[in-house]
């Protein structure tokens, strides 16, 4: 018997391990080093605004992680959540980006480690040399650092979530210590404020700028998603520890940069002026003129969270590009792993090419390289968190879910793209070298990736029939219920023959989360035979097709269908009413009117369907009128064609306050569709629009009826009196709803 | 005081508020998620009103 036991990781990982995790991944990257040329750029005021806007920046796009992480604890990542968003190339460029920036990040801490290093070692005589030639230590310095990094992680030795919250709290409490001495030494020399004048040092623009260029030290977040599965209760804690690193490290930067503006004694000079001398280095020296042994401090806390970093970033970096190859989109000897010690070794290595090159530019450049590349894969996470709440909201357990949404997620996106625009400021080459990247990877995508793309694979057909004929108009017949299968077949079968369509006998396989996938071929035999069955029953000169596709959700399995395909209508099968409250018709039924994006037909079969199936005599069109209604018209002709059945346009005048010539406007291109055929128009009064309808429903054998028309932003069904006719009427009842094209996009997107 | 100080400390402390803000309602959100052990989307829109 095969064993199914999967090996878990020991849950060890508290609340504030998670938080220490990501608030140490952050304030080891930008801070020592971005701070300093920022204030030179942007003024001593402007550093402040750039914290303060990028914390809030980088909260909305904590959110939308927040949000996949509560509910896809298990993926962990950026390049995970923009996979099971968009797969395809927007998935392998997104891990392609993420491989390339956490690379970069990795080798602006070794420059880091080094800047800061050689800065505390150049004051001693005996390395009095170094100031000889300092860009060229300070470069092979970082390459050093990288390798023993690489050489540690190779050897499989890590720190574990303790020893990493421990580091960075350690950070933390030392720059919140500079902080506070900040204002303490504000206090006691309020001439000291006089550093914060001019405010700006070259206006509003360059705060944009700035914003772009620290935003590096707002993205370590991502770590606490990678850590789901050690998480102790990951559900509650994994989005709390994501929001609340964030507004450590916001109060941690604004407190620091304040401490950073107060410690310079400018003498004459304008302290925009003074740090853009000092550059990488200014912020050290501010502190070291803020109190005594304040340099050695932020010194070696810059060394101990450049080094930690540094660790985190290797080991990130290898996991990501391990991943790319594994998903079959990088050749596999990336994703290899040593035998002897169970690591990627092949994926530390790949990744530290890309850190040497990139530590052979200058520190601004590396650093807006980062920044840039993080900006577009946060985009890209804001985007996802849209898509993914759309489309599998229902399905997925979420343990965090953000207020004010889709608002958040697009106001991030629409920031993110104006910062990285505007890096373009700050440095040409990062530009360059990220659209180079791109362009490398979209050609890779195109000649190696895209044949092995797993993901595309994942529209899963396990089996598909074509018939030798096709024609333009589709109709799709999904057959997942035994029960009513017969039933949506017969009255499909009418549709396609009075437009000349084809149809689609569709049927998904679900297979549960922790079932593999390819366990699905177990269960289409079931599903052949039923589709078997029902094609005996139809008239063979129609085009038809079947298909049994696999998927984790019937809902998802159908709405893939349906785009894939391009498909005009699908007819669905309800049985009149829903056990579930959250739902209005069903689960799967809910899901895929709100999201097929096509011509929409639900049939909910009367007690006396049997009796009237091919005896349909008199066929009912309850309307007031809209583009649902006109299609509900369409349906109704084609089926009284074939029956030979007389139609009755009804109208229920509510409270009788409308004049008959003014409904009779409304109704005219109802009517309009059944082209001089011997149809019948009657109006009738009553307050209860239901119940009339229910009343002359009972005198005919079938009620087709139209959604009602809705707000832009509303996000219904059919709308209640279809619904509750169909759920109450004894005659079976179809409900037909129009794709609205660009306005029926918007719901699907925005309705909720 | 010139006006860009006083321009600027307004979008310090208003952004600085907001995300506090933010943090402290979605704080809540999770609480209430994991109190009453809600699942998908529409049960949570449901029951917190989001």
């Amino acid at each position: 018997m095969k064993n199914n036991i999967q090996p878990e990781l020991s849950r060890e990982l508290s609340l504030f391990h998670l938080t220490m995790m990501g608030a140490g991944m952050m304030i080891g990257a930008g801070v020592f080093v971005a701070t300093g040329i920022s204030i030179g750029v942007s003024g001593p005021g402007g550093i402040l605004i750039t914290f303060a806007l990028n914390g809030l920046i980088a909260l909305f796009s904590a959110m939308s992680l927040a949000e996949l992480a509560s509910a896809l604890p298990a993926a962990g990542g950026a390049y995970t959540y923009v996979q099971e968003a968009f797969g395809g190339v927007i998935g392998f460029i997104s891990g392609w980006m993420n491989w390339f920036a956490l690379s970069v990040a990795g080798s602006l801490y070794a420059i880091t480690f080094s800047t800061y290093t050689l800065h505390l070692l150049k004051g001693f005589d005996v390395f009095s040399f170094i100031n000889s030639n300092l860009i060229l230590y300070e470069k092979i310095l970082a390459v050093i650092i990288a390798l023993i990094f690489v050489f540690i992680n190779y050897r499989g030795v890590s720190e574990t979530g303790g020893s990493t919250s421990l580091i960075a709290l350690g950070q933390t409490v030392s720059l919140g210590v500079i902080g506070l001495i900040g204002i303490l030494v504000a206090l006691k020399q309020p001439e000291r404020l006089t550093n914060f004048s001019p405010f700006l040092n070259q206006g509003w623009g360059k705060i944009l700028v700035t914003m772009g260029f620290t935003y590096v030290g707002f993205e370590g977040y991502e770590v606490i998603a990678h850590a789901g599965e050690e998480a102790i209760n990951p559900k509650e804690n994994i989005p709390k520890a994501i929001l609340y690193s964030v507004i450590i490290v916001v109060t941690t930067y604004i407190l620091v940069a304040f401490a950073a503006v107060i410690g310079v004694k400018p003498e004459g000079m304008a302290v925009a002026e003074w740090f853009r001398a000092r550059g990488a280095t200014g912020f050290a020296d501010s502190i070291k003129a803020l109190f005594p042994f304040g340099g050695v401090l932020v010194t070696l806390a810059a060394i101990f969270s450049s080094t930690s970093a540094l660790n985190a970033t290797i080991y990130s970096a290898a996991r990501v590009s391990f991943a790319i190859s594994r998903d079959g989109f990088l050749p596999k000897v990336i994703s290899l792993v040593s035998k002897k010690r169970r690591v990627p070794h092949v994926a530390f290595l790949s990744s530290i090419i890309i850190l040497f090159v990139a530590a052979a530019l200058p520190v601004e450049d590396v650093a807006a390289s980062a920044d840039i590349m993080f900006l577009l894969i946060f985009l890209l996470i804001n985007v996802s968190v849209i898509k993914i709440r759309k489309e599998m909201g229902d399905e997925l357990k979420y343990g965090f879910l953000m207020p004010f949404f889709p608002a958040i997620p697009l106001i991030a996106l629409v920031t993110q793209l104006m910062l990285a625009f505007w890096l373009f400021d700050m440095s040409v080459i990062a530009w360059f070298s990220t659209i180079a990247w791109i362009s490398v990877g979209i050609i890779i995508y195109y000649t190696y990736s895209h044949s092995r793309d797993k993901f595309e694979s994942k529209k899963m057909i396990l089996e598909e029939q074509r018939d030798l004929k096709s024609r333009d108009y589709q109709v799709m017949v999904p057959i997942n219920n035994p029960e009513n299968a017969e039933v949506l077949t017969q009255y499909a079968e009418k549709i396609c023959r009075a437009r000349n369509g084809e149809m689609v006998l569709m049927s998904v396989v679900t297979v549960p989360d922790q079932i593999p996938l390819e366990e699905a071929r177990k269960f289409v035999s079931e599903k052949h035979d039923l589709i078997k069955r029902v094609r005996r029953m139809i008239n063979h000169d129609q085009p038809i097709h079947s298909i049994i596709r696999y998927s984790r959700s019937v809902a998802r399995g159908i709405i893939s269908s349906v785009k894939e395909r391009n498909t005009d209508l699908i007819v669905l099968g309800w049985k009149g009413y829903t056990k579930l409250q959250s739902f209005v018709m069903g689960s799967n039924l809910d899901r895929i009117i709100e999201g097929a994006a096509c011509d929409i037909m639900v049939i909910k079969p009367g007690k006396t369907e049997k009796q009237y199936e091919n005896n349909i005599r008199k066929i009912l069109v309850p309307s007031n009128g809209g583009l649902h209604s006109i299609m509900a018209a369409e349906i109704a002709k084609c089926l009284a064609g074939f029956y030979n059945a007389k139609v009755t346009v009804l109208n229920v005048n509510r409270f009788g306050k409308e004049v008959s010539s003014r409904i009779q406007r409304r109704l005219k291109p109802v009517l309009k569709q059944f082209n001089g055929d011997d149809i019948e128009l009657k109006l009738v009064e009553g307050d209860d629009v239901v119940k009339a309808i229910l009343n002359e429903a009972d005198k005919y054998d079938l009620v087709v009826l139209g959604a009602t028309e809705e707000g832009l932003f509303q996000q219904l069904l059919f709308g209640t009196i279809p619904e509750k006719v169909a759920a109450n009427c004894e005659k079976t009842v179809i409900l037909t709803k129009r794709d609205l094209g660009l306005r029926s996009w918007f719901k699907r997107w925005f309705g909720k | 005081m010139d006006l860009t100080l006083i321009i600027g400390l307004i979008i310090i402390l208003s952004a600085y508020g907001m995300t506090c803000l933010l943090i402290i309602k979605s704080k809540k959100i999770i609480e209430k998620i994991n109190q009453k052990r809600l699942n998908n989307t529409r049960e949570i829109k449901k029951e917190l009103g989001l």
